[in-house]
């Protein structure tokens, strides 16, 4: 039962120990690691092009850039009898431009050294979004700052298990930051998603946009875990850390996601 | 030369007119009018002596003639009274305590070979006058935190209470106030331990060889009873310190038929806070209380009462956004009912809670409460009979009822999108019967053996998930409802424990223990420490019982007439069906907690060096143990062994105490820990907008080692007069070691560019305080 705001504030429960406390950063001799093969693959409803990225692990302390591996054969299909193969536009970056269809299966094929990692998931529905709202906050807190704050309208079905993921952009910019994970499961949610919000402070004249991802259920399993690995505080409502457990065999990591996708905008004015 | 001649005249027999009188009365503690069993009664020249029983009462059977008696009890100044004898006599000895340094006391006489003599093997007993000299955090003594410094009891790292007792996680002892369980004996985030030393009167820790009548833990028992009310005058004492002040008073109620007791302390970490320019900051509460009270009523010369309570709560408030309150709770009544001078029985009833309440409020409109908690209510009968010199019969039963709250989630106002979700109370029912016998053998064999058998069940109200396989949602089948009181899945066992002492002489001994023991509570929290939110959990159709199987051999020896105390103890436990969370569990508010967790076993072995200095200016002591602790569990850490988060190879401590006047004492601790076992990354990589890290094995490095050193300085005044008072100046890490309290993986740096890195975060260093006392 993941809250949105929930991690933010389990930092706070740290404060009481942090009374005359600090923080010193160290180097403790870590194992010289094998690099493992990163998979990031998006599949949408949408009309842009699908994305696979095939990328690999570096060391902890490595200030170097991240290795990509850009002569993979990288193919995708569906159990309506249509493949693709995906062409390298830069840096293991793979592009097609077929359009996803809710309710079918997809399937990821990346071959690679000798070795074929292959991953398979259906895409499930969504709910669409029937508009954006903003208000103006006035008072300055913990957790808001003076501002715009953007929520949803949106039903929420009552008969599916439904997960949601979200990212938030502010003119165009992605404003989630490098640890926000803004995502949910149906089971807290009572019948609508309104009153969702944004977590983020716009300003008058900013245009906002919502992507929404509709996510199976081992997606979601790998952003609720890449949260706790991106969120590791190490205290109270800390997990044990983990790796997030990936949907590709063969020892890859990463995600082969296929989301329906709903878009949304509203300039405030 | 008059007199030891005359001595000898008396000692020889005269026949036909010898005629043995006897001298019988009672030793107790001249302030309180409490009453000492177990204290050493005897002639000088030793040829006769005893130990007062559990009434205080000794007698002595004497031919007529003029006797020297030494009266001796650990803690009290010996007392020595000539004694002439021509007829049955009584003779009380009233003990004065010993606030004095050891040098006063001769210790000579078969009490101070306790360590040898007695069975109780891997037991310590420990001496609050002695503690209290001690460096203390904050001002504050506190009994848990020395008994860590004890061999055995492994350093548990920086801001935490919890005792890790050879092998064993700090969720697997009993700790018992007055026979009250204490769930989540600590406050302040694990910094000090819920035992407000004012209060307490006996303190043992038994690290193995756990007595017969007690069970459902795998590690230890620290047992703590309250002291009992003065019940001849007035009386108390106070502290008042930096960050916490505490009062404590007693007195009689009827003078020598009933008394009181009750104390009070308070931390005021928030006072300070009030200082700051931030406002959120000055507006924040940080604090905790513990409340105690006792009363006891003696009815009559057979039958005893006492009523005991504890309160205690922590509470942190952030500036009207965040508020976490927390607290245990206990109520224990005691009848004491005394059959003959050979056998008795107590009966206990008890109550205790915990509950904890974590409060957001977002927004005027918005708030949201997270509550968990539990409640035990048991009843403990214990009946102690000696049925000759030789053999002390202690058996009974346990029954005790537990009713589980793991947890709702209240969403307040009416904007709120989320439903209130409430985790469904658990209750149990759990018993046990015990038998055991102390045999003296010999007057060189001793043994303690017993048998406990327990059972415990999961009742229903319930609803309870089936699955076909290993719990997972994914394996999930259908739900059983039970109806309230319906027996689940009943668990039982047989716990034998066996422990025995063979004397090799005088001044040295061997002792070894074998003990079983049983464990259905379960404490859900994650590796690093166990926070008060955690929640414990019953044995139920998917989390069996845990069980410990422990043997322990020791080898004990005093040297130079006890000035010295040396042991060497070495321990095996092996430990099934113990359970860890999976990666990514849910840690909280979870209606299925088996599908987070696996269980399987769990392996400690280690070796305890132990050398103490009773006597003379100088005293202390220095422990240093080796061990090793490792679990293996289907399902985490891809089902290979892995270290358990609270292994420490090495632990050193030494403690030393020097008199350096008759009113000044200093005193200085040093600890040393192997560091602790974490979960760090070997790498990273991108992820769309993220760079999350790699893991290879769980707690697969230790970070820094553990160590610091604590002063202390204690200044008397007014030792003679009624009021007693002194000051006590500490330092806690006095060359302000940076010692983690948790690892963490600080992000890149989006200004500056600075990438991933791993930080620590440390807690205290270089921490004075002055507490002033005063007892009166």
């Amino acid at each position: 039962m993941k809250l949105l705001y929930i991690y933010r504030l389990a930092l706070l429960c740290f404060i009481p120990t942090c009374l005359s406390s600090c923080i010193e950063t160290i180097e403790p001799d870590l194992d010289e690691f094998k690099p493992q093969i990163v998979i990031e693959a998006l599949v949408t409803n949408q009309d842009r092009p699908q994305v696979v990225k095939v990328r690999k692990t570096r060391s902890f302390y490595s200030q170097q850039e991240q290795e990509y591996i850009s002569d993979a054969l990288v193919v995708i299909s569906d159990n309506a009898g249509n493949t693709d193969t995906l062409k390298h536009i830069d840096k293991g970056q793979y592009e097609s431009n077929f359009t996803g269809v809710v309710g079918r299966v997809y399937t990821l094929k990346v071959s690679t050294s000798g070795t074929t990692y292959e991953a398979s998931s259906p895409m499930n529905p969504l709910t669409k979004i029937d508009s954006l709202a903003y208000v103006y906050n006035d008072k300055e807190s913990f957790i808001k700052e003076i501002g715009y704050y953007v929520s949803l309208r949106a039903a929420e079905p009552q008969n599916t298990k439904d997960y949601y993921l979200w990212k938030f952009y502010r003119n165009g910019k992605l404003e989630n930051g490098p640890e926000d994970i803004v995502f949910i499961d149906d089971e807290m949610l009572s019948d609508n998603l309104n009153g969702i919000e944004a977590p983020y402070v716009f300003e008058l004249g900013d245009t906002v946009r919502v992507e929404m991802f509709s996510l199976t259920e081992p997606a979601y399993k790998f952003y609720n875990s890449l949260n706790n690995n991106l969120n590791n505080e190490g205290g109270f409502f800390s997990s044990p850390p983990a790796n997030p457990p990936s949907n590709i065999n063969n020892g890859a990591l990463g995600l082969f996601q296929v989301s329906a996708l709903e878009i949304a905008e509203v300039v405030i004015k | 030369m008059v007199r030891h001649l005359l001595f000898l005249i008396l000692l020889i027999p005269i026949s036909g007119f010898a005629q043995n009188f006897t001298l019988s009365g009672v030793v107790k503690d001249s302030a309180s009018g409490e009453l000492l069993p177990g204290a050493s009664v005897y002639t000088i020249d030793r040829k006769n002596g005893t130990m007062t029983d559990f009434d205080g009462k000794y007698v002595l059977s004497l031919p007529a003639g003029t006797y020297e008696i030494e009266v001796y009890f650990y803690g009290y100044n010996t007392f020595n009274k000539t004694v002439k004898i021509t007829g049955n006599q009584t003779l009380d000895f009233p003990m004065a305590s010993a606030t004095e340094q050891l040098e006063a006391i001769v210790l000579k006489g078969e009490r101070s070979n306790e360590n040898i003599e007695d069975t109780k093997v891997s037991t310590i007993e420990l001496n609050i006058e002695e503690i209290k000299k001690l460096p203390a955090l904050f001002g504050e003594v506190d009994v848990i935190k020395n008994v860590q410094l004890l061999p055995g009891v492994q350093v548990a790292g920086e801001g935490n209470s919890g005792l890790y007792v050879r092998g064993g996680g700090a969720d697997q002892n009993l700790v018992l106030l007055d026979n009250a369980t204490i769930y989540n004996p600590v406050h302040a985030v694990g910094i000090f331990s819920v035992f407000n030393s004012d209060v307490l009167g006996s303190t043992e820790l038994y690290k193995g060889g756990v007595p017969a009548s007690y069970g459902g833990r795998l590690s230890a028992l620290l047992d703590i009873k309250t002291k009992t009310g003065n019940y001849e005058k007035f009386g108390g004492s106070a502290g008042i310190g930096l960050l916490a002040s505490r009062l404590m008073l007693e007195g009689p109620i009827v003078k020598n038929k009933a008394s009181f007791m009750v104390a009070a302390r308070r931390t005021y970490f928030d006072v300070f806070l009030g200082l700051s320019n931030d406002e959120s900051i000055r507006d924040t509460k940080l604090y905790f209380l513990d409340l105690n009270g006792k009363i006891s009523v003696k009815v009559n010369d057979k039958n005893f009462f006492e009523l005991s309570g504890y309160y205690g709560k922590d509470v942190l408030r952030l500036g009207g956004l965040f508020t976490n309150d927390y607290g245990n709770n206990s109520l224990t009544g005691q009848w004491k009912h005394i059959f003959s001078e050979r056998s008795y029985s107590q009966t206990f009833i008890t109550y205790s809670t915990f509950d904890f309440n974590i409060g957001f409020e977002f927004n005027e409109a918005e708030s949201l409460n997270i509550n968990n908690g539990l409640q035990d209510l048991g009843l403990k009968q214990i009946f102690t009979r000696d049925i000759n010199k030789k053999n002390t019969l202690t058996y009974g039963f346990d029954v005790s009822y537990k009713d589980f709250f793991p947890g709702e989630i209240i969403p307040g106002g009416e904007a709120s999108i989320l439903q209130e979700f409430i985790v469904p109370n658990t209750y149990s029912l759990d018993g046990a019967l015990y038998l055991s016998n102390k045999h003296k053998i010999s007057n060189r064999l001793s043994l303690d053996y017993g048998l406990r058998y327990s059972i415990f069940s999961q009742i229903g109200a319930a609803n309870v998930v089936n699955y076909n396989g290993v719990p997972d949602k994914s394996t999930a089948t259908d739900t059983s409802v039970y109806k309230r009181g319906e027996f689940i899945k009943p668990y039982s066992g047989l716990e034998p424990r066996l422990s025995g002492r063979y004397s090799l002489n005088e001044v040295s001994s061997i002792k070894a223990s074998y003990n079983r023991m049983y464990q259905y509570l379960h404490l859900l929290s994650n590796t690093t420490s166990p926070v008060p939110g955690s929640s414990w959990i019953p044995s139920s159709k998917y989390i069996e019982p845990e069980r410990a199987d422990q043997v322990a051999l020791g080898y004990f020896r005093n040297f130079k007439d006890n000035t010295y105390e040396a042991s060497v103890e070495a321990y095996y436990k092996y430990m099934t069906n113990v359970i860890d969370f999976v990666d990514d569990a849910e840690v909280f508010l979870n209606e299925t907690p088996e599908t987070e967790v696996r269980s399987g076993i769990s392996n400690a072995i280690g070796s305890e060096f132990f050398l103490r200095k009773n006597k003379g200016k100088t005293t202390g002591w220095i422990s240093y143990t080796l061990s090793k602790v490792t679990r293996q569990i289907d399902g985490i850490n891809n089902g290979e062994s892995y270290i358990a988060g609270y292994d420490r190879r090495h632990n050193l401590n030494i403690v030393l105490t020097h008199q350096l006047s008759k009113r000044v004492n200093v005193s200085g601790t040093f600890i040393y820990g192997t560091g602790r076992p974490f979960t760090l990354p070997s790498a990273k990589y991108q992820f769309d907008y993220t760079e999350p890290v790699y893991y290879t094995s769980r707690n697969g490095y230790r970070i820094r080692d553990y160590h610091r050193m604590d002063l202390a300085m204690n200044i008397d005044f007014n030792q003679e007069g009624k009021i007693k008072s002194s000051l006590n100046i500490s330092l806690y890490n006095a060359y302000g070691r940076k010692n983690p309290y948790t690892v963490v993986v600080e992000e890149k740096d989006p200004e500056t560019g600075e990438e991933k890195r791993l930080s620590m975060v440390y807690l205290f260093r270089w921490l004075p305080s002055i507490t002033y006392n005063i007892t009166f």
